[in-house]
């Protein structure tokens, strides 16, 4: 099934850390890049973060909010918030069928 | 991160913010400043700035184009237009210089194909300079009357760079094949490599320089609305011949491979390096700036009609 994230090619596995980010709680681009960080490990670079943020912002799945000074912090919308959700139960569902095959097939302890 | 590398990355940061498109930095260079005090970045942080720039190029965004006026939009595809012809001529003129043997041309008499593809570059390489003379020259010489007039030192280094920039290329190379050692066949790889990688790096940043300063002037130059849509309609007509030149390069290198197989085996090119491998980084890179030019003139009739 294709979801709308899909359409971002190389920028939709950012584009999942970013709105899941988001799902917590409007952000700007730095509290998105340490909560990402705590949340799955990864460290996005400046040009990736805003990479993602352009085209989510162009696809309607943010909205960027009043600055605070020279930060502007976002939130995800009510489209972000459906796409992010099929993506999410998508990557749910393989994760279950792989653990279980794995365990079927006597791969994982 | 130590506190100089947190200095050296926040610096090198917001140097490459400059490689974004303009539309994008209206739009996005005070919070991506912000970031960059917040979490320098390190080799990765910079090389996704890169990449991030490389992109916003190759796909801009309509909501940043709505910012950016129509009149500054065409002026970023002009420049990019420019851009795109010098590199086409680098590879042009490297082309030239690799079939000036006399075995190319011999070649061309007993190949039809490979003398109409030689015919259509040249005829490419004439309509893209009439072009580029019809629609930049007036430019040109606008930029040139407004350095003096103002007394505008950024944009005379702008002017200049160009020209230092080949003059420094020309003077490399010509210092390289003058060092090299006497040969009876070709070059000894060591020499190829100590001195090839020198003259790859001098050849590339000529290249960079000689691409990046005409949108750079034009942003300086803000010309009349007339003398841009001259430019437009030059730029639409260089990216046909640019399209023209890289076709017939296409044609040439692969009929020569197939017809005339060990002349691309051959060492012609500079201190003895492989005709196959310059070909071939001659027609990437023809075909590289061909497309991007492309691409740049199919934005120009909306920039055209949205400009009035």
């Amino acid at each position: 099934m294709k979801t709308k994230l899909d359409d971002l090619g190389r920028w939709s596995d950012p584009s999942v850390l970013v709105l899941s980010s988001l799902a917590g709680g409007e952000k700007h681009g730095y509290a998105m890049v340490s909560d990402i960080h705590e949340m799955a490990g990864v460290h996005l670079g400046p040009g990736t973060l805003y990479g993602a943020l352009a085209r989510l912002e162009e696809q309607g799945l943010i909205a960027a909010l009043p600055a605070e000074g020279r930060r502007h912090p976002y939130r995800i919308t009510a489209a972000g918030a459906s796409a992010l959700r099929e993506q999410l139960q998508t990557i749910a569902a393989v994760a279950d069928t792989g653990l279980s095959r794995l365990r079927a097939s006597g791969g994982l302890a | 991160m130590s506190a100089r590398r947190r200095t050296i990355g926040r610096a090198a940061g917001r140097l490459l913010l400059n490689a974004y498109p303009e539309a994008w930095r209206e739009r996005y260079r005070e919070e991506m400043l912000a970031l960059l005090d917040d979490d320098p970045p390190g080799v990765r942080g910079l090389a996704s700035l890169l990449v991030g720039a490389a992109d916003a190029h190759l796909r801009p965004q309509a909501s940043w184009s709505e910012r950016a006026s129509a009149l500054a939009r065409m002026r970023l595809s002009v420049g990019a237009i420019f851009a795109c012809w010098i590199a086409v001529s680098l590879a042009g003129v490297g082309f030239q210089r690799t079939i000036e043997d006399e075995r190319f041309l011999t070649a061309a008499h007993r190949h039809i194909l490979l003398a109409g593809a030689e015919d259509a570059i040249v005829a490419g390489a004439l309509i893209g300079a009439l072009a580029v003379a019809w629609g930049g020259l007036p430019l040109l010489w606008r930029a040139v009357r407004l350095a003096v007039a103002r007394r505008d030192r950024r944009l005379a280094r702008l002017l200049a760079l160009p020209p230092l920039a080949v003059a420094g290329f020309v003077g490399v190379s010509r210092l390289l094949v003058a060092l090299a050692p006497a040969r009876h066949g070709a070059f000894p790889a060591t020499f190829v490599l100590a001195a090839g990688a020198p003259w790859l790096v001098c050849a590339i940043a000529c290249a960079a320089v000689c691409a990046l300063t005409p949108p750079a002037v034009l942003r300086r130059v803000l010309p009349s609305r007339a003398e841009l849509r001259r430019a437009s309609a030059a730029g639409v007509v260089l990216s046909l011949a640019m399209c023209l030149v890289t076709g017939a390069l296409l044609v040439y290198v692969l009929v020569l491979c197939l017809q005339a197989p060990a002349l691309s085996a051959t060492t012609t090119g500079p201190l003895g390096t492989s005709t196959a491998v310059l070909l071939a980084a001659q027609c990437l890179l023809a075909t590289s700036a061909a497309a991007l030019a492309l691409r740049s003139a199919v934005r120009i009739p909306s920039s055209r009609s949205a400009s009035g």
